[in-house]
């Protein structure tokens, strides 16, 4: 023991000590720069049935809303906004769920009587037998921006987020939506979802731009379409890559993985379609079958292409 | 000081740590810690006999316990530290030490081994109190037993870097001020450079501000006990491996540092 303290006194009051621990702080920093353990996808606890059963387990309710991290209560944030403030117990749980319940209780549940309607008066709450009255979904876009700031590895921030920015209304939506989704694209370069939804956004402004010039044969059209097929092509490899050999399976997060990857598919055999390279959607096709197991839509890609079926416009 | 080490065959160092540890519990800094932690298991074994036993609840609780057994041994720490050599100085119990043979280092080497020590304590009793409370369901499924074993040694690692940090703080500012900085680096540090990033990186200055963060102390990466608990896989044995030694070349790079200014400084 005495050895081991006289021999990290020699380290740290030596000349050569000294030396020898700034060359070690000025070398391993930088080299633990591309290690992110922090970046990681969770095995439990961000599937919807996870997110219902700490929503519903009663000592997980006395943490409130102390959940996970930063960036979750951010997300928690934003659901409340569409809700014009009002906070939902069962905010977060299964889909097709009808029951809800508000976090302040309802007159007839509430033992604290004066206290209880004081509260109901100042802080934002409605009846929850009503239904949820949903507000403007712009208010909640600065939510998803700092959501993204804070973790920018986190997916569902700029995959909602873009969607909300597409649909809001404001001038150049689209434009800004893409930005956004170019941005989480660049944080998480290995994400297959990210690519779906810029598919998305593209497909979006090629059905504008169809709209506006009457046809899929111009210069532009057929420059955006490249590009859409550029991202679904890198969507599906990623998404290949990534995917267990069943498939993501259960509701909520792995759903919505599964959804992006299989969208990633159709897309790219759509768009070759649209570009006249049919052998090659034909090949394409039938690959991701045999590697991915059956799927209606890739089989009647596969039987109109055989049969030399025109591409039906969507 | 250094006769009575060799008399009674202790090194300096340890009696140096050993004023920390009497401090320490002179101020009895842990009735706090006992309490915070105490409310946890009491919440912990409260929902344990109700029956509240679902993977998912259990494993967001379990994750609650280490987080706590974590914070509160990294508050330890980081209070120790930051007051450890303040407080010498301002009660001038210093001054009689630095009169026998003793260099300034070993007193600092001391001080640091104290404050590190006291923060693992503290992390080792309420993480097995956390455990043993879950003990039934530990691990849960998905949940890897190799990278609980890697996050171990990276967080007491994480608490050694804080204490030289908090050192290395407080002979350059105010306590109170070194505490804030040492808290801020190692529960918001991550957040906050994350921030910068982001919002810098269209900026020039940002290879420029990218390498000036890399010199922080990046605690975010060696606490990840909650990587753990949400059920992520291991980490490559080459991370891990880069991150321990990480953390104990910025720890003695810091210890080496704050020994040069506390050599130079005048008493």
């Amino acid at each position: 023991m005495s050895c081991l303290l006289r021999g990290l006194f020699q380290l740290i009051s030596s000349r050569i000590g000294q030396a020898i621990l700034l060359a070690v702080f000025l070398l391993v920093p930088p080299a633990i720069r591309h290690v992110e353990p922090t970046d990681y996808e969770p095995g439990i606890g961000y599937s919807s049935e996870a997110q219902s059963t700490r929503n519903t387990s009663a000592i997980a309710r006395l943490f409130g809303e102390l959940r996970t991290s930063m960036s979750d209560i951010l997300f928690i944030k934003t659901e409340r906004y569409m809700h014009s403030g009002v906070a939902y117990t069962k905010s977060l749980s299964d889909e097709g769920e009808s029951e809800s319940s508000t976090v302040i209780r309802t007159p007839e549940e509430d033992w604290r009587g004066f206290i209880g309607d004081l509260e109901r008066e100042v802080k934002p709450w409605m009846d929850p037998k009503n239904h949820a009255e949903h507000s403007s979904s712009t208010e909640v876009l600065p939510w998803f921006r700092l959501m993204t700031l804070v973790n920018p590895h986190r997916i569902r921030g700029y995959r909602i987020g873009a969607f909300i920015l597409m649909t809001s209304g404001v001038p150049d939506a689209v434009t800004q939506a893409r930005d956004y989704i170019s941005e989480g694209i660049r944080n998480n370069p290995e994400n297959h979802e990210l690519q779906f939804m810029m598919v998305r956004m593209i497909q979006h402004q090629l059905m504008t731009l169809e709209r506006q010039e009457g046809s899929r044969s111009s210069p532009s059209y057929k420059a955006l379409l490249e590009k859409a097929l550029e991202y679904a092509h890198r969507g599906a490899d990623l998404g290949g890559k990534a995917r267990p050999p069943e498939g993501w399976q259960g509701k909520g997060r792995p759903a919505e993985m599964e959804d992006s990857f299989i969208g990633c598919l159709h897309y790219e055999i759509f768009f070759l379609r649209r570009l006249e390279r049919n052998d090659e959607a034909l090949r394409l096709a039938e690959q991701y079958l045999r590697e991915f197991g059956s799927d209606p839509v890739l089989e009647n890609e596969v039987r109109e292409l055989r049969a030399g079926t025109p591409f039906a416009p969507e | 000081m250094n006769s009575h080490a060799q008399s009674s065959g202790i090194s300096p160092v340890l009696l140096s740590a050993r004023v920390v540890w009497l401090e320490i519990t002179r101020r009895e800094q842990y009735f706090a810690l006992l309490i915070l932690m105490g409310l946890y298991l009491f919440f912990a074994v409260g929902a344990r006999l109700a029956g509240n036993t679902q993977a998912e609840a259990v494993a967001l609780l379990l994750n609650m316990g280490l987080w706590l057994a974590s914070a509160l041994a990294a508050v330890l720490t980081l209070i120790s530290s930051v007051r450890a050599l303040p407080m010498e100085m301002e009660m001038q119990t210093l001054y009689p030490l630095l009169a026998k043979p003793v260099a300034r280092g070993e007193i600092l080497l001391g001080k640091w081994l104290a404050s590190m020590l006291a923060g693992w304590l503290c992390f080792g009793v309420f993480g097995i109190l956390t455990v043993l409370t879950w003990t039934a369901q530990f691990p849960l499924p998905g949940q890897s037993m190799q990278m609980f074993a890697q996050s171990i040694p990276l967080q007491l690692a994480a608490l050694g870097l804080l204490a030289s940090s908090g050192l290395l703080l407080s002979l350059l500012l105010p306590p109170s001020v070194s505490i804030l900085i040492g808290g801020f680096l190692y529960f918001g540090g991550g957040l906050v450079s994350n921030l910068l990033m982001t919002l810098m990186r269209d900026s020039r200055l940002s290879l420029w501000i990218d390498a000036l963060l890399q010199y922080l102390p990046q605690f975010s990466k060696l606490c990840l006990l909650q990587r753990f608990t949400d059920g992520a896989p291991p980490l490559s044995w080459g991370e891990w491996s880069l991150l321990l030694i990480y953390s104990i070349g910025v720890t003695f790079a810091f210890l080496g540092l704050a020994n040069r200014l506390f050599d130079r400084r005048s008493l």
